[in-house]
């Protein structure tokens, strides 16, 4: 009786312990930075800025939205490099670790863009390149806290326009978007189509002249059949091997390595 | 000397005579009176045959002295030489110079049709003549309502290319009557597909098709005249031939007719291809069951059988705009019209911006607004 008396108390022990690792552990998982200054790049004011920034943009969307620097990454790939340290880090929200992570290394001057999760579906490899786009720039002239601001504020109108319609943003619903050569070609291409389809059937009624190179006008009662014979022969049988596949789209949508990971390769600022 | 020309002139005042396509009667141009076709034949009948002899006559002494200027240093008229002939028009005494093919024309002294003696008598007789049922202001009126709704038409070929100026042209045809026998031996295909698991499966049930027949071709006409466009020729057709009647003179005071110059074994290659293609094609139609048709062997042997020698009514209007012929057909039974119209570039463009600009706007519109 002593015995069992002694095991529950070490039992209620271990889980009052384990409830209170849990407990204390919650609030240090809360208050993990979105922005990850390893560098020492910011001062605490544009530091605490930018993190308020991004936990806006993050909140309500279940996918965090990551700016880090780093120093140097040494000789590791900058996508690697950005990946290992997601990973690790335990990064990205919710079970499916959704997330956004714009990484600099400074030492190397280097750049790389990743998603995962559900961030891969949100940022499209479209966005992914507009936001680049936006962003490098700035880090080549040494505006790191505006580049910051900017992938913020970028990152947070993606996961808006996500939420409201439905489907992420890419270069066939971009409202400020460029018609890029795919647009090009379906704005100018059908109705120039459209229009040589027309006009040729126009310039053909400006040449009716044709030489005749059959009789049926004259053919009378047509050809009439002394024999018809239809005999069976055998039957082929070919098998191709075809499975089935789900179908994908031609273009847009998001790119995703064999790891999960989406984004881009990066680039040097 | 015997007159080698004919003109048809009124029994009541002797003014020249013109046959009316719409009436079907030959009428005089002074006093209107209109006279059957078959009366003023049995009335002409004599003199067009002694223009006819006399025209053959001259013909015998022109080769006579050919022959005879072949052996000595050739001196051959101007005329001769390029083909030419010449004819006293009998009721002004105005010489009418026409080319050798030439059968019937208008003075253009005294306006008087004329028919040529010795171009469409003895072997060059033809069998039928299909008279002309559209006149000249049914001519002008399909000629018009053709220009209209072209849209690349230039404004100004409309009111430059002197539309009054077309003419009624009796055109030499060969009408062939033939029969093709078709062979063929095929493979006919008959296929079904279907899925089993990952394997799409397809079935082809073979046939060996078998097909013989005879097609009667009758009257497929093929033009005798070099002077006139094959294309052209063709594309009026078809003609009613029930309303072809035994070739007379008499329907060709008022147009121009000219005689073959390209015989009927010339013309027979044509009219065979014309009919080997269409019994080719019919035969092909009796394997429509099958999905796919190997062809094994065809063979189309076309029996050319007889050639009918028949003038046919066409509406011509030659026309000249910036440098270009163009020439316009009409078939004088039909109205069928046909031609080639000359093309402004810029309206070309115009057009083609007007139809692509708005559907460039309303897709920008669509995919980026």
């Amino acid at each position: 009786m002593k015995t069992l008396t002694c095991s529950l108390r070490r039992l209620g022990a271990a889980l009052a312990a384990a409830v209170l690792a849990v407990c204390l552990s919650l609030p240090a998982m809360a208050s993990a930075p979105l922005v990850r200054d390893d560098y020492g790049l910011f001062d605490g004011d544009t530091l605490s800025a930018l993190e308020a920034d991004a936990e806006e943009a993050a909140d309500g969307h279940d996918c965090d939205v990551y700016f880090l620097t780093v120093d140097s990454i040494g000789d590791e790939d900058q996508r690697a490099y950005a990946k290992n340290y997601y990973r690790d880090n335990d990064l990205g929200s919710g079970s499916d670790r959704s997330g956004i992570l714009f990484m600099i290394a400074l030492g190397s001057r280097k750049y790389v863009t990743i998603t995962y999760g559900g961030g891969v579906t949100a940022f499209t490899d479209y966005r992914i390149e507009q936001i680049e786009d936006e962003v490098v720039p700035m880090l080549s002239d040494g505006d790191y806290a505006d580049a910051a601001q900017t992938y913020i504020d970028l990152c947070a109108d993606t996961l808006d326009f996500y939420a409201e319609n439905g489907e992420p943003l890419d270069y066939d619903n971009d409202p400020d978007g460029d018609l890029g050569i795919f647009g090009i070609l379906i704005v100018v291409g059908i109705p120039s189509l459209i229009a040589a389809i027309v006009c040729s059937i126009l310039y053909a009624q400006m040449k009716t002249a044709k030489r005749k190179t059959e009789a049926d006008d004259y053919i009378g009662a047509g050809l009439k059949l002394r024999v018809q014979r239809d005999h069976y022969t055998h039957t082929d049988r070919v098998e191709v091997y075809d499975p089935p596949h789900e179908e994908s789209s031609s273009s847009g949508g998001s790119s995703v390595d064999s790891d999960g990971f989406g984004g881009s390769s990066g680039g040097s600022f | 000397m015997a007159d080698k020309v004919t003109n048809y002139q009124c029994p009541a005042c002797t003014g020249p005579l013109h046959f009316d396509s719409t009436t079907g009667k030959l009428v005089c141009d002074y006093c209107g009176s209109a006279y059957e076709v078959a009366d003023i034949e049995a009335q002409y009948a004599q003199k067009q045959q002694k223009a006819d002899a006399a025209a053959a006559s001259d013909e015998k002494k022109a080769a006579a002295r050919r022959a005879k200027a072949a052996g000595e240093d050739p001196v051959w008229s101007e005329a001769e030489a390029s083909g030419l002939s010449s004819y006293s028009c009998t009721t002004c005494g105005a010489e009418l110079v026409c080319d050798a093919t030439t059968a019937a024309t208008t003075c253009p002294y005294c306006g008087n049709p004329t028919v040529l003696g010795g171009k469409l008598s003895g072997k060059l007789k033809p069998e039928y003549i299909l008279p002309f049922k559209m006149d000249k202001n049914a001519a002008i009126a399909q000629l018009t309502k053709y220009y209209k709704g072209k849209a690349f038409l230039p404004k100004a070929f409309k009111s430059q290319n002197h539309i009054a100026e077309i003419q009624g042209v009796y055109v030499p045809f060969w009408l062939f009557d033939a029969e093709a026998d078709a062979r063929g031996s095929y493979d006919g295909q008959v296929s079904e597909s279907h899925r089993e698991g990952d394997y799409r499966v397809t079935t082809t049930q073979h046939y060996d098709v078998r097909r013989e027949g005879t097609a009667t071709f009758a009257r497929v006409p093929v033009d005798g005249s070099s002077k006139m466009p094959d294309e052209h020729m063709d594309s009026i057709e078809p003609f009613d031939y029930s309303e072809l009647k035994p070739f007379s003179t008499a329907y060709l005071p008022g147009f121009l007719a000219d005689r073959y110059d390209e015989d009927a074994k010339t013309c027979a290659d044509r009219a065979k291809t014309r009919i080997e293609n269409s019994t080719a094609e019919a035969l092909r139609q009796t394997l429509s069951e099958y999905a796919v048709v190997d062809t094994r062997e065809e063979n189309i042997n076309v029996r050319m059988k007889k050639a009918h020698y028949t003038l046919l009514p066409v509406w011509m209007l030659h026309t000249r705009w910036k440098e270009q012929d163009f020439l316009f057909a009409m078939n004088g039974q039909t109205g069928r019209l046909i031609g080639d119209l000359p093309v402004d570039k810029g309206r070309v463009a115009a057009w083609f911006a007007r139809i692509a600009l708005p559907l460039m706007a309303i897709l920008i519109w669509l995919l980026y607004l």
